[in-house]
């Protein structure tokens, strides 16, 4: 072999070598794909079984379908193109009116059309898509999608009661078994996830196929009747940058569906204290019904059953209004309230401890014996607010933090004007009005651990010294520092610094 | 022959030293001595006032921090730890939202195991029963493998001393912890954000915090067992890869790391010797071999060109006497015409 | 062929004015670091304590005086007679090698009076560094008993030479015992810092890339430093040009095996331990020019100038190893270290440190000259010609 060819086939393997390398370097450098609002995952439904389990893995990925990129280049040919028209309208469903759920007739007709239409194309000479199985089934990484669910809040709905003109039967209807048909009943209407489900069971379409039919087509119509109209594509709905920007309503008349002002929450079987429930102040403070009503209109009980705590996750009644980590019960909202700023000075603190009397500001109402169901007419008393105690001896105005001074002042804790402030607050705001009616619970933010009553315990009688390793008690000097600059951290004030509060100490009193 | 041999006996004895200590020992595992203290760090309590610097500082006999604690601008900087200041406070998180700044105290980590003390080749440095380790001045040698190889970059040097520079770290105030006190960070904490104690109980008071509060922290405590644990014990409510540590490392000690290759120098001490003498051993008999095969041909050679100049010889010999009868013969023949010529002249007479 | 005294101007060459202002030099900046500390001749940190003296001085060093043991090895233990010219000069480099890194060692060590602490006062033996300065202690006393010969030849000592001569063989054996356990250690001491170096230079088996790279780089020294001696001390050589371009060619082999095998094997650590995605970065690239621009290639220059007889394409690609070798150990101990420092914090050397440097190679040129024209290192003492 001579000398040249020798090096033309060095030259190629290096070549070769480098196309490796930065086929390497493509796979993965760590950052997370982005899939677009308008990108659809075409996935069969699985059913159990209907693979081995050896050949799950040897699948094809699913397909990520780009309705917006299909809209662009087949536009023109409107949306029957793919969508066909029954009654009149639009179907959401692709080249077919219903579905059957078989896998392998979607799967067949998805690969006719698609396939078909590419085909198609590039027969033509225009830009096509894939024609390899691989083209549209790819491995890719996995992607974070930018899709955003939409939900209706009370000002979003109430523009399109306006745009239908209050008729409320445009869009909310019940199915009469009896007659086996879809009928508008007044004073029935709820939300479309209340019926339609993540799959089609049926002639009851899911949730999404059922909303774009019916949102998608009334917008069409309206735009080609040059009507105000929402959007038709994707994004226009589906991107958090146009959720973002929809316009908000600053007055929304209340939806009225029989819903009570005032009412007791109650349930036969169970023995404590009834709840007297301002219904029409939590509308006020909610921005849809789904807010608590997140699966049906009905009442919690008519879902909840009372303590079944099932391993499907059922969750029980008693949890359904207590349990803090939800969003959707009454304690758990009721927290995420005292994480507000004016708030969390003392509730950071404090943590999961809720006050022994706590439980009496909802539970207000009678006792019924169980099995009864009758309970007095509802009546809101209005809450009572205590006014703040005098300055008194009990009720310092100042307090002279001084039995640690030594490489600083003593500290001169304005007492009267912190508890003063947080009155005020505490006054400015219904929910916390209700729970800090009696101004002696204000003490517990920082006298914690103590009975709320006049002249609580001061720090130092309890964190004299440091408790033992495993138990969590901060001697006297962690215990002021952690609770003062803790709070003012928590309800952002600025004074975090060691002079912000006591003076450097002059050179006699030191050492 | 002196040297080598007491050299090869050294080099035996100081690998199976290393062997030993490398744990080559098989099964057996050491929890650390019991009892042992730790250090506490909350860093959702740190707040950044730097008091944990000053009383550092003022206990070690160092100048005070520079810039002062109440000068904020210091933290628009990562800091390491100097051989003037053996811990230093940074801020991990800017203020954002509803969440305040976060920010996290930075020493010496007092690992169970220390990637300084195995690497130290005059064993400069110690690991107290107590917890803290210790370092040894009066054998270092200066070589600074272990500032090189500290994972947290908590040692420093004093490049700045001709005659007696030395290693310097955070000492976990051993000095006070004998007498009985805290470490000086632990007791000028205000926020208690350094909590100095038992090192098993902190586990446990860490475990009872993150569960009384699990929105607050992270569900992990860092030093339990990163590179075989640490007696700096960190929680928090920020990934801790965001506070400069390394995260998801081995729960294996950095001495162990090193100790699987360790274990072979005894294994090559002992086994070159005898192979390397069995190759020199294996060379030289194909030398000699070839030698002796080169040899007996040269015999062979010899011998046949020995009887090959015997047979040329005689053949040239019996050659000779043949062309020297031949040529008695001629001559007699022409002797004999000749006479008779002569003689056939004098009868015709 | 020994050069008679030269009289004092022939002194005055370029070569020894210039020598001698470095090692002038050198010797100022000694004498500053000795009394003002570390930080006034270096830029040493706390984050880079290690910077161009062991870098350089250090490990690099170690590296390139590798020659000895391979040689010795390749004519007493294997039998490859034909190698026997180079011998005696490959010993000497080594030799001087490793005394100036020791000197190097000396200059950066913070207390090195204390140097023998280690086996005098107090051992460290689960240190790999404590396993290193044992064997390159001893090491350095076995390649001085290993270049005794020519100078007991030189100075006509002839018993104490036929007792050095007879001890060859342990010496060879004892040689490379110390220089595998030596060499690859200097690689095990970064099994220590896992996260300072970067993936793509830490493996596990780092020891056993340092100690086939040092083969390698023994092999490249051989010929580079027997190439130059060929010119430079042309009256001293002995052998004829082709014994020597047949000797460089036969090197050149050597060398292509061994940088085959260590290609090999570093691509293998990339990928038992998945790191293939690196080499999309930044440090990818400086790997890969050093994988490819500066072990394959010449790995090739070796193999073609092998196969085509062409000593001028081995010494070439002999170069190329030389300065791949530097590089990787720049790249293991500064370069790819400490690779997720930021910026400022990393380190550039000091002018001082490079000046050191280069004064404490041209010690070792100097010196060796000085051998080399003296003593039968080049060429056979008439005595002891045709001796083992």
């Amino acid at each position: 072999m001579t000398i040249i060819k020798r090096r033309q086939a060095v030259v190629c393997l290096a070549g070769v070598f480098m196309l490796f390398l930065v086929g390497c370097g493509d796979e993965t450098t760590g950052q997370k794909r982005t899939v677009g609002e308008s990108v659809i995952t075409l996935e069969l439904p699985d059913v159990p079984g209907a693979f081995p389990a050896s050949f799950i893995d040897l699948r094809r990925p699913p397909v990520e379908y780009d309705h917006a990129a299909h809209v662009k280049a087949l536009g023109k040919q409107g949306c029957d193109a793919c969508h066909p028209i029954e009654g009149g309208r639009l179907t959401p469903l692709f080249k077919r009116k219903t579905d059957t759920g078989n896998r392998d007739e979607l799967t067949e007709l998805y690969h006719r059309e698609c396939l078909g239409c590419h085909k198609q194309a590039s027969a033509d000479g225009k830009k096509a898509g894939p024609l390899a199985c691989s083209g549209c089934h790819a491995i890719r990484q996995k992607g974070v999608s930018a899709w955003r669910e939409i939900r209706f809040d009370y000002s979003l709905h109430f523009r399109h009661v306006k745009a239908k003109e209050e008729k409320c039967d445009s869009c909310h209807h019940v199915f009469d078994k009896l007659q086996k048909k879809l009928v508008y009943k007044k004073k029935s209407e709820s939300a479309c996830r209340d019926c339609h489900g993540k799959r089609d069971e049926g002639k009851k379409l899911s949730l999404r196929n059922a909303a774009h039919r019916d949102c998608i087509n009334c917008h069409l119509e309206r735009k080609a009747k040059g009507q105000k109209a929402g959007p038709e594509r994707c994004v226009g709905c589906h991107s958090e940058e146009k959720q973002l920007a929809i316009e908000k309503l600053p007055v929304v008349p209340r939806l009225q569906r029989g819903q009570p002002n005032l009412t007791w929450i109650h349930s036969p079987e169970i023995k404590t204290a009834a709840v007297l429930f301002d219904h029409l102040r939590h509308e006020k403070a909610s921005s849809s019904c789904s807010t608590c009503h997140h699966k049906t209109l009905k009442a919690c009980r008519e879902c909840h059953k009372p303590g079944v705590k099932g391993t499907d996750g059922a969750v029980s009644l008693e949890q359904a209004y207590h349990l803090t980590s939800s969003e959707h019960s009454c304690a758990g909202c009721h927290k995420k309230q005292t994480a507000k700023k004016t708030c969390r000075g003392c509730h950071y603190i404090l943590g999961e401890q809720a006050g022994k009397k706590t439980c009496r500001v909802c539970h207000s109402g009678p006792k019924m014996p169980a099995g009864q169901t009758k309970l007095p007419q509802p009546m809101q008393a209005p809450f009572e607010l205590d006014a703040l105690p005098a300055i008194s001896a009990d009720f310092p105005e100042k307090v002279s933090i001084a039995s640690l001074a030594k490489d600083y002042q003593a500290a001169g804790f304005p007492h009267f004007k912190i508890i003063t402030a947080l009155n005020k607050n505490v006054r400015a705001n219904g929910l916390a009005g209700a729970f800090h009616g009696k101004t002696s619970t204000l003490c517990t933010g920082c006298h914690h651990h103590s009975p709320p009553g006049m002249r609580p315990a001061a720090c130092r009688s309890c964190h004299d010294k440091e408790g033992p390793d495993m138990v969590d008690k901060p001697g006297l000097f962690s215990a002021y520092h952690r609770q003062c600059i803790g709070c003012h951290q928590e309800m952002g004030i600025k004074k975090q610094g060691c002079t912000d509060c006591h003076k450097k100490a002059s050179r006699e009193v030191a050492r | 022959m002196s040297v080598s041999r007491r050299g090869f006996l050294q080099g035996i004895a100081a690998g199976t030293l290393a062997a030993g200590t490398a744990g080559a020992t098989g099964y057996k595992h050491f929890e650390g001595y019991p009892g042992r203290y730790g250090l506490l760090h909350d860093v959702n309590l740190c707040v950044g006032c730097r008091s944990c610097e000053a009383a550092c500082n003022q206990v070690n006999d160092n100048p005070p921090p520079e810039p002062p604690p109440a000068d904020k601008s210091v933290f628009s900087k990562m800091r390491r730890p100097t051989s003037k200041q053996y811990t230093v406070v940074n801020l991990y998180q800017k203020e954002a939202d509803s969440k305040p700044p976060v920010y996290r105290k930075q020493q010496c980590m007092h690992c169970n195991e220390p990637c300084c003390a195995s690497v130290c080749f005059v064993h400069a440095f110690t690991k107290t029963p107590e917890g803290p380790v210790l370092y040894d001045p009066s054998v270092c040698v200066g070589c600074r493998y272990c500032v090189n190889a500290c994972p947290y970059y908590a040692l420093s040097y004093e490049y700045e001393k001709p005659f007696e520079p030395r290693v310097v770290r955070c000492t976990m105030c051993y000095p006070r912890i004998k007498q009985g006190l805290k470490p000086a960070c632990a007791e000028a904490c205000p926020m208690g954000a350094i909590k100095f104690g038992r090192r098993e109980d902190l586990i446990k008071l860490a475990r009872e915090r993150i569960r009384k509060r699990p929105s607050d922290y992270i569900d992990h405590v860092y030093g339990e067992h990163e590179f075989g644990g640490t007696s700096w014990l960190v929680i928090g409510g920020t990934s801790f890869g965001k506070l400069g540590l390394f995260e998801g490392v081995t729960h294996e000690s950095i001495p162990e790391l090193g100790s699987g290759f360790l274990s072979v120098v005894p294994l090559i001490v002992s086994v070159y010797p005898g192979l390397l003498a069995g190759i020199y051993a294996f060379s030289k008999r194909k030398e000699r071999l070839a030698r002796e095969e080169r040899e007996a041909a040269v015999c062979e050679a010899v011998l046949k060109a020995g009887e090959d100049t015997k047979q040329k010889l005689s053949s040239a010999a019996e050659k000779a006497k043949k062309d020297k009868d031949n040529a008695v013969a001629q001559a007699v023949k022409k002797a004999l015409a000749e006479a008779e010529k002569a003689s056939g002249k004098e009868g015709s007479k | 062929m020994n050069q008679p005294a030269k009289n004092p101007a022939r002194l005055l060459t370029p070569f020894n004015i210039i020598a001698a202002v470095i090692l002038a030099g050198g010797a100022a900046i000694g004498l500053l670091r000795f009394t003002k500390g570390l930080g006034a001749a270096t830029n040493l940190s706390n984050d880079v304590p290690w910077g161009l003296w062991i870098g350089f001085d250090v490990m690099t060093g170690v590296a390139l005086a590798a020659g000895g043991f391979t040689i010795t090895t390749a004519v007493y233990l294997f039998g490859m007679k034909e190698y026997k010219p180079i011998v005696r000069p490959a010993v000497l480099t080594g030799f001087l090698g490793y005394a100036l890194v020791v000197v190097g060692l000396i200059v950066d060590l913070g207390r090195p009076w204390r140097l023998p602490y280690p086996f005098i006062v107090q051992a460290g033996p689960t240190s790999a560094m404590f396993e290193i300065a044992l064997c390159v202690m001893l090491y350095l006393t076995t390649l001085f008993i290993e270049s005794t010969p020519a100078a007991f030849e030189w100075l006509g000592f002839k018993r104490l030479r036929k007792l050095v001569g007879s001890m060859t063989i342990a010496l060879t054996i004892f040689g490379l015992l110390l220089s595998t356990l030596h060499q690859s250690t200097l690689g095990a001491m970064f099994l220590a810092t896992p996260t300072r170096l970067h993936p793509l230079w830490h493996s596990t088996y780092i020891p056993v890339h340092f100690f086939v790279s040092a083969i390698a780089a023994g092999i490249s020294m051989l010929i580079v430093e027997g190439s130059l001696s060929h010119r430079v001390f042309r009256d001293q050589i002995e052998i004829s040009h082709e014994q020597f371009d047949k000797i460089t060619i036969g090197l050149g082999k050597a060398g292509a095996v061994v940088l085959l095998t260590y290609l090999i094997i570093k691509v293998m650590a990339i990928g038992l331990e998945n790191e293939w995605h690196y080499l999309a970065t930044p440090y990818g690239a400086l790997f890969l020019i050093e994988l490819l621009g500066f072990v394959a290639l010449p790995c090739f220059g070796f193999l073609l100038g092998y196969r085509e007889r062409r000593p001028l394409l081995i010494r070439i690609s002999a170069v190329i190893t030389v300065i791949g070798i530097i590089f990787n150990r720049l790249n293991v101990s500064i370069f790819a270290y400490n690779w997720q420092l930021p910026a400022e914090r990393r380190y550039i050397p000091h002018w001082m440190e490079i000046w050191v440097t280069v004064a404490i190679v041209t010690a070792g040129v100097v010196v060796f000259r000085w051998i080399v024209k003296r003593m039968p290192i080049l060429h056979e003492h008439p005595e002891w010609r045709g001796v083992h």
